[in-house]
């Protein structure tokens, strides 16, 4: 895809020129091997599809002979991708983010909103390079163009610790229960970004975020595109069915929105629908803790009539919020640590036990508790709010 | 179409009458030249208010207007004489209306007016065409809705709100009357080389407006697929609701960037009032409530019609896009005659 600058000429395409993304070679890779494979898929499809037309195979056979053809199609591609992410290189967390990626990554989306030439570009019908989503709407370039930015709140902002990561496994589902915090959902961010990092395979993690969210524009595409799924039963299951790191915040917008007098005090956990979701998909619990986040944007009070008239779950008012406007978002740069907590595996009691809401509600608490205590473990620890 | 005559013949459907209502819609006479091509099907009704634009050589036509208030027993009569043993109801508009009020007569109504008859004769099985867009578009929408999901479009409009009552009729019935095979099929947005609906109408705009930062994830289904789960459904027996649509969900953008048009992004509030004007003065193809479709998801799951009916796709949402603008760019370039098959 050809880029524009200010002026309305093409951008020099060349990867190796200028570098936003840390090591290019990875992401052309990576490219290639896309372009490779769709280009394979769509031999085999046109093969099975002669294959159809010319030869008479008995019915039964033939769905056979697809499916088996199919499979090998993709246990070879599922290879080709372990292969890949095997010989990548591991993004070094120690190295900071630099000012110029993150320049680049705030001035590219005004540079395309400017241009005429991008309107002439969508006019003339040229752009049609296809993005592709996977089918709960996550883009994996769109990561990897945000990743600059998320990269410079871990390492450089809030200069996040992150502790037992070895909890997380390699691969199959697991659910994250985390405490939430900071009026605004940041501390979401902070853990996917944290597995990204730090895990061995960079796993992605599917956030459950509240339905609000979608209300408003961009920020529900925004989140939907980095990976995040709106919180419910249905959605969450079927993550777990395909195996992937899901993180919920069963407190929810009681959490995040509680006034800064009541910080790492963690609110009620729901109706407990986490832990049906564990005990019937029989996926363990990491309970979580992520402190430092209470501090970015501390809420003095809310105002609630203005809340009902926006839509909005709450109106914070912080030092900063309404008096600096836009500027007010500009979080506190407080020191962050997240920590992955021992696992726990329900999975003993059997998928029919979600139905017994005593034992759902007793298992609530427990992993309630143990974030709880996990997180003034973390606090007591903690000598400054600053520096950690 | 010739892939269709492959499957094997089933007992049921050896000399069963089909009766087929709405056969001039796009689902409906597709299926009618399909039949007239097939040896196994040999005694096909085909009831509308009026005469399919082919000639029929082995489906007889006879001409109800669903819209009267003696269509229940004109249908009953007539299902009795030619002993109905499926009734296909199709007679559903693919386009939103201006005229609501004939439109709900049509819909609903209608509808009516086929459970009537279907009550007093019973029919084997009752297969009805409904749509995805029933679940409605909205923001606390689970990613995949399953067949389970409550009808919860009825504020998006009329057209919309016939197609849930026409929809929980049926079902009604079904519950109702256990003898009779009842099959829903709720089809997503049909695209395909010769659809013409008020989605392939919006693709092919000169400009293409949508609704700024909101980028919802979008299903198509191609045509040739839909007709193929009609088929499965006439041909083996499966009660239930069944979402019919593709593999595969493509976001807004990626679409509109595909039809390599002028996009317009609206500011939401604003968009509203706007289209709904350009509806009244005849110069949009769907009324302002159809704006929520491009603001919020409804992409329906479709793993039940493929294990219980054994219903699999063979075009994706990509490539029934793909089919449905190749054909909009040669009609724009006048090289393909305006699209075949009637659409109401």
């Amino acid at each position: 895809m050809t880029r524009f600058n200010l002026v309305g000429q093409p951008e020099a395409t060349d990867l190796t020129q200028h570098q936003p993304i840390p090591d290019p070679s990875y992401r052309d890779m990576e490219q290639r091997l896309e372009l490779r494979l769709a280009a394979f898929e769509h031999q085999i499809a046109e093969k099975l599809k002669q294959i159809e037309d010319t030869i008479e195979i008995p019915r039964s056979d033939r769905v056979r002979i697809q499916d088996e053809v199919r499979e090998a199609v993709k246990a070879l591609e599922s290879g080709l991708r372990e292969e890949v992410s095997r010989s990548t290189p591991s993004f070094t967390t120690k190295q900071a983010a630099t000012l110029r990626d993150l320049l680049q990554l705030l001035l590219a989306p005004l540079q395309g909103e400017l241009s005429v030439a991008k309107f002439l570009h969508y006019w003339r019908g040229l752009n049609t390079a296809p993005i592709e989503v996977d089918e709960f709407g996550m883009d994996l370039r769109f990561r990897e163009k945000v990743r600059p930015l998320f990269r410079f709140l871990y390492e450089s902002y809030w200069r996040v610790e992150t502790r037992g990561i070895h909890n997380i496994p390699d691969s199959g589902a697991q659910l994250i229960v985390a405490n939430h915090s900071g009026t605004l959902p940041h501390d979401g961010s902070m853990i996917a970004t944290a597995i990204d990092f730090e895990h061995p395979r960079h796993r992605a993690v599917r956030p459950l975020i509240e339905d609000f969210v979608f209300h408003f524009p961009y920020l529900g595409t925004f989140m939907n595109r980095c990976g995040g799924v709106r919180a419910c039963q249905e959605n969450a299951q079927k993550l777990l069915e395909k195996g992937n790191l899901v993180v919920v915040f069963p407190e929810g917008v009681k959490g995040l929105g509680k006034p800064f007098k009541d910080r790492y005090k963690l609110t009620r956990f729901g109706r407990g629908g986490f832990v049906r979701l564990a005990l019937r998909s029989s996926v363990p619990i990491v309970p979580t803790s992520v402190v430092g986040a209470e501090e970015i944007h501390p809420m003095l009070f809310k105002i609630d009539w203005l809340s009902k008239i926006l839509g909005l779950p709450y109106v914070p008012v912080t030092p900063t919020l309404p008096w600096f406007g836009l500027l007010g978002l500009i979080p506190f740069p407080s020191k962050w640590t997240i920590e992955f907590g021992e696992r726990l595996d329900y999975s003993h009691y059997g998928p029919e036990a979600e139905k017994d809401p005593i034992l759902v509600n007793k298992l609530t608490q427990e992993v309630r508790s143990k974030i709880q205590h996990q997180t003034y473990t973390l606090l007591k620890a903690r000598k400054s709010i600053w520096f950690g | 179409m010739s892939s269709f005559s492959d499957t094997p013949p089933e007992p049921t459907a050896q000399d069963a009458t089909i009766f087929v209502t709405g056969v001039n819609t796009y689902i409906g006479s597709n299926l009618l030249k399909i039949f007239e091509k097939t040896k196994r099907y040999k005694n096909i009704i085909a009831v509308d208010y009026k005469r399919p634009s082919f000639t029929l050589k082995k489906a007889k036509f006879h001409k109800i207007d669903f819209t009267s208030p003696v269509a229940d027993e004109e249908l009953f009569n007539l299902m009795r004489k030619e002993r109905c043993d499926t009734l296909l109801h199709l007679n559903f508009l693919s386009n939103p209306s201006r005229s609501s009020g004939w439109a709900h007569e049509l819909e609903v109504i209608g509808t009516l007016n086929v459970i009537n008859a279907a009550q007093h004769y019973q029919p084997r099985k009752l297969i009805m065409r409904s749509s995805t867009m029933v679940y409605g578009a909205l923001p606390d929408n689970p990613n995949f809705l399953t067949e389970e999901h409550p009808l919860r479009g009825k504020h998006l409009g009329r057209f919309i709100k016939d197609k849930i009552e026409a929809d929980e009729m049926i079902q009604q019935f079904g519950r109702r009357y256990p003898k009779t095979i009842v099959t829903i099929l709720r089809v997503g947005a049909i695209l395909g080389p010769r659809v013409d609906s008020f989605i392939t109408r919006y693709l092919s705009g000169w400009i293409v407006p949508h609704l700024m930062g909101f980028d919802p994830l979008l299903q198509f289904v191609h045509e040739e697929d839909v007709v193929r789960a009609f088929i499965k459904a006439i041909d083996e027996d499966h009660p239930g609701i069944f979402n019919i649509i593709a593999d595969g969900v493509l976001p807004l953008s990626v679409v509109l960037n595909k039809t390599g048009r002028l996009q317009l992004p609206m500011f939401h509030p604003l968009a509203y009032p706007f289209v709904g004007l350009l509806w009244t003065l005849n110069l949009s193809s769907a009324p302002s409530g159809h704006l929520d479709f491009l603001r919020y998801i409804w992409v329906a799951d479709g793993t039940k019609a493929m294990k219980q009916m054994g219903f699999k796709p063979k075009y994706s949402s990509m490539d029934a896009l793909d089919a449905a603008l190749g054909t909009l760019r040669l009609k724009k370039l006048n090289l393909l005659e305006a699209a075949g098959g009637a659409n109401q």
